[in-house]
């Protein structure tokens, strides 16, 4: 193995140890209803909060926006709206990072969450999936290039 | 650093899919046969060095590195990062598909720029490679965010604040992208100088 090889394989292998912070990446929100109110929290795969983010609840047939708030500190939120109404909520904390909750009848008893966070195994294989992928396209484009010089 | 989906006007979008089409194609001409496993090596660098996630306050930024990409690959960088980004956008929902070209120039062109400045001082010596990279990855990712924001501005003056709150939210970024590329370009000094044309 070349030095340069081996150089460029150090670098690929110690992103890849860190990359099971990518576990942590994906965003979640769960929500329900309480007191006439909508309730929620979103949280990243590690746990920690969400915080300051936008949320939105649209009416998931219309899409028309129903209520807009932004998450607290601890990464929860509070909105009221009329109960009853087929609704999505979008929590969105910037930068693609974006999970959605709906409810077709408005009633937490009767809602279906959305998990948008793949699971560890998935994204794991998602994750060599890419890199085997990045060396099979410059694979061809190097077979490209040669055919293209020769 | 991603933008995703439904956020940008139409021009930008096509804006950004031109310029980028045109960097990737001066890539695909300049890139040598040689320099193929390099540059997706550096593909899944980027690729991954996105994951790594750091806590500021109450957001979270996450690792860039283009400006090492920029310093290493060149023209072809255009082509490293674009691949990195379509797989992201692919298989992780991060930015989108129609902001792929805008996305890939917000991250690409301050990478070439970096290699246009930085190289040749590398190669006169007239940096040391620690200090060269530390301002490498710093400049370009103030770079980045500057044309980031410009591009979320381009969608109307609502997007202001935003722009401005994902600018500040990465001058941390700047520092530590700075420091881990200075770092990595004296590594690739000391085991292999022929990479920085020393």
């Amino acid at each position: 193995m070349n030095r340069v090889t081996f150089t460029c394989l150090c670098i690929v292998l110690m992103s890849a140890l860190f990359s099971s912070d990518a576990l942590a990446h994906k965003i979640t929100v769960f929500c329900w209803f309480e007191n006439g109110a909508l309730h929620g929290e979103g949280y990243f795969n590690s746990g920690d909060p969400v915080q300051n983010s936008s949320v939105r609840v649209v009416n998931l047939e219309s899409r028309h926006m129903i209520a807009e708030t932004t998450t607290s500190e601890k990464g929860t939120f509070a909105v009221s709206i009329e109960d009853g109404a087929p609704i999505e909520v979008i929590l969105d904390a910037g930068q693609g990072h974006r999970a959605t909750w709906q409810s077709e009848t408005g009633k937490t008893e009767e809602h279906k969450t959305i998990q948008h966070s793949q699971p560890e195994k998935t994204r794991l294989s998602s994750v060599i999936t890419a890199l085997g992928l990045i060396a099979a396209l410059f694979t061809m484009l190097s077979f490209w290039k040669r055919r293209h010089a020769a | 650093m991603h933008i995703s989906e439904g956020v940008l006007p139409l021009a930008t979008l096509a804006a950004g899919y031109a310029v980028s089409t045109g960097g990737i194609a001066i890539g695909l001409q300049k890139i040598r046969d040689d320099e193929m496993v390099k540059t997706a090596m550096i593909s899944c660098a980027f690729f991954l060095a996105s994951f790594i996630h750091i806590p500021v306050g109450p957001a979270h930024i996450h690792l860039v590195l283009n400006g090492l990409a920029g310093l290493l690959c060149g023209w072809s960088v255009f082509i490293a990062i674009a691949i990195a980004l379509l797989l992201q956008a692919l298989l992780f929902q991060f930015g989108g598909i129609t902001t792929l070209g805008i996305n890939t120039l917000n991250m690409a062109l301050p990478a070439l720029c970096c290699f246009l400045i930085f190289a040749p001082l590398l190669a006169r010596k007239k940096l040391s490679p620690a200090v060269a990279g530390f301002f490498c990855g710093t400049l370009s990712v103030f770079l980045s965010a500057i044309m980031l924001s410009l591009s979320l501005i381009s969608a109307g003056e609502a997007f202001l604040p935003t722009a401005q709150l994902i600018f500040v939210s990465n001058i941390p970024l700047m520092i530590i992208d700075g420091l881990l590329t200075g770092a990595a370009l004296q590594f690739i000094r000391t085991v292999k100088p022929e990479m920085l044309g020393l």
